[in-house]
């Protein structure tokens, strides 16, 4: 969006200067179109479970769905892209859902599932 | 035979009860012979389908497998004496490579509880390294709540465990235990047999017991776990407790108490149960 604004600031600019060219507003359309393109992009999913529900914890174990389908990411936690969460938001992701408080209620001894898990997207 | 019961002398510790507790899985590796191994596989390439029942008919398979000394040995420190040897048989037969997950679960029938009536037991009669995609583990997770419908979005664990073993491998479960089956990039078949042993008796004590045993410097928290910490010590007593037939109703005092501070090295039985002490 940002790109498409410049451009038309600049076409507008131009109009007003009497420089207004084709190529001007050809610059205007393409930016359209690619960021059009850039938003038709499927959304990915990027799960992971955390050791607490502070962002800087350690991943304990992650996810990621694109375009491509489900990957579990690579078999050494060493390689993994993201060693916390905060290292993902860092790098573009955007948290779309908290680790599920309602799982403190399952009980004081007792632990459902991995636990905090935040999921985010880009 | 319906319902064949099997005794033999327990080979487990309590040490080894108790890391069972803490992971839910024990590992035997090469325990099955090469032969049988072998007889095992040509078997298997006779009887394709998943589950190969014909096989429990075989009297070398039911002497060499399924009452194989160390085997059935840590099978029966678990599950008290005459215990039921296996009536189903499943193959989870592969060729390999293959890149299919089938993703982390329990199996169908796992329950929630602090009893140990049943075991789930795998059997390699390959070997299976890395490349022949072997079944993957994660320790503690026996004692988590889970459904196997929410945890299908689930990809690595740091702290899972691949099974890869030598030939004649066999691991004894607990049947809560998450696990899945992991991608292949080796050649040939894979079979990965699996059954379930039962108890038939109430629990005891009677397994290789260490009379010089202090359980309260006997730590009970798991190295390694996806529960809440600390209070994973309290999910491991309560099954040992039970299995050496002191019941399920041990409580957790709370605090710095047993289990706990078991392990650590402190001056105190504070919550320590009477059968234990």
């Amino acid at each position: 969006m940002i790109q498409v604004k410049e451009q038309l600031q600049k076409c507008l600019e131009n109009f007003h200067t009497g420089t207004l060219t084709e190529q001007d507003l050809q610059q205007a359309l393409k930016n359209i179109t690619d960021e059009s393109a850039a938003a038709a992009k499927p959304q990915r999913l990027l799960y992971l479970q955390a050791a607490n529900t502070s962002v800087t914890s350690t991943v304990e174990g992650m996810s990621i769905v694109d375009g491509d389908g489900v990957h579990n990411g690579p078999d050494d936690p060493e390689d993994w892209p993201y060693q916390t969460v905060h290292e993902a938001m860092l790098d573009g992701w955007r948290i779309v859902k908290f680790p599920e408080m309602t799982l403190m209620l399952v009980g004081e001894n007792e632990t459902y599932g991995l636990g905090c898990e935040f999921i985010l997207e880009k | 035979m319906i319902d064949q019961t099997y005794d033999c002398e327990p080979t487990l510790t309590d040490q080894q009860v108790i890391e069972f507790c803490q992971k839910g899985f024990i590992i035997l590796e090469g325990v099955v012979s090469d032969e049988i191994n072998h007889r095992v596989s040509d078997f298997m390439d006779e009887h394709p389908h998943l589950e190969p029942v014909e096989i429990l008919a075989e009297d070398w398979f039911v002497e060499g497998v399924l009452k194989n000394p160390q085997a059935a040995g840590a099978v029966r420190s678990l599950l008290g004496k005459d215990f039921k040897l296996p009536m189903i048989m499943s193959n989870h037969r592969v060729e390999c490579p293959r890149t299919l997950n089938c993703g982390w679960h329990r199996d169908g029938g796992a329950i929630d509880a602090t009893r140990l009536e049943f075991l789930q037991v795998f059997y390699y009669p390959q070997d299976t390294p890395k490349e022949m995609g072997p079944t993957e583990l994660v320790p503690s997770s026996h004692l988590v709540r889970a459904k196997r419908r929410f945890m299908s979005h689930y990809g690595n664990i740091r702290i899972g465990v691949k099974t890869a073993a030598p030939a004649g491998s066999i691991f004894i479960t607990h049947y809560s235990i998450w696990h899945r089956a992991t991608s292949s990039t080796g050649s040939g078949i894979r079979n990965l047999l699996k059954y379930n042993y039962w108890r038939t008796v109430p629990p005891q004590r009677d397994w290789v017991v260490d009379p010089s045993i202090d359980f309260m410097e006997t730590k009970f928290m798991p190295d390694v776990s996806v529960l809440e910490k600390w209070y994973d010590s309290i999910h491991v007593a309560r099954l040992f407790q039970w299995l050496c037939g002191l019941g399920d109703d041990f409580e957790f005092k709370g605090g710095q108490s047993w289990p706990i501070t078991a392990g650590g090295g402190y001056n105190t039985t504070e919550g320590l149960p009477p059968g234990l002490s």
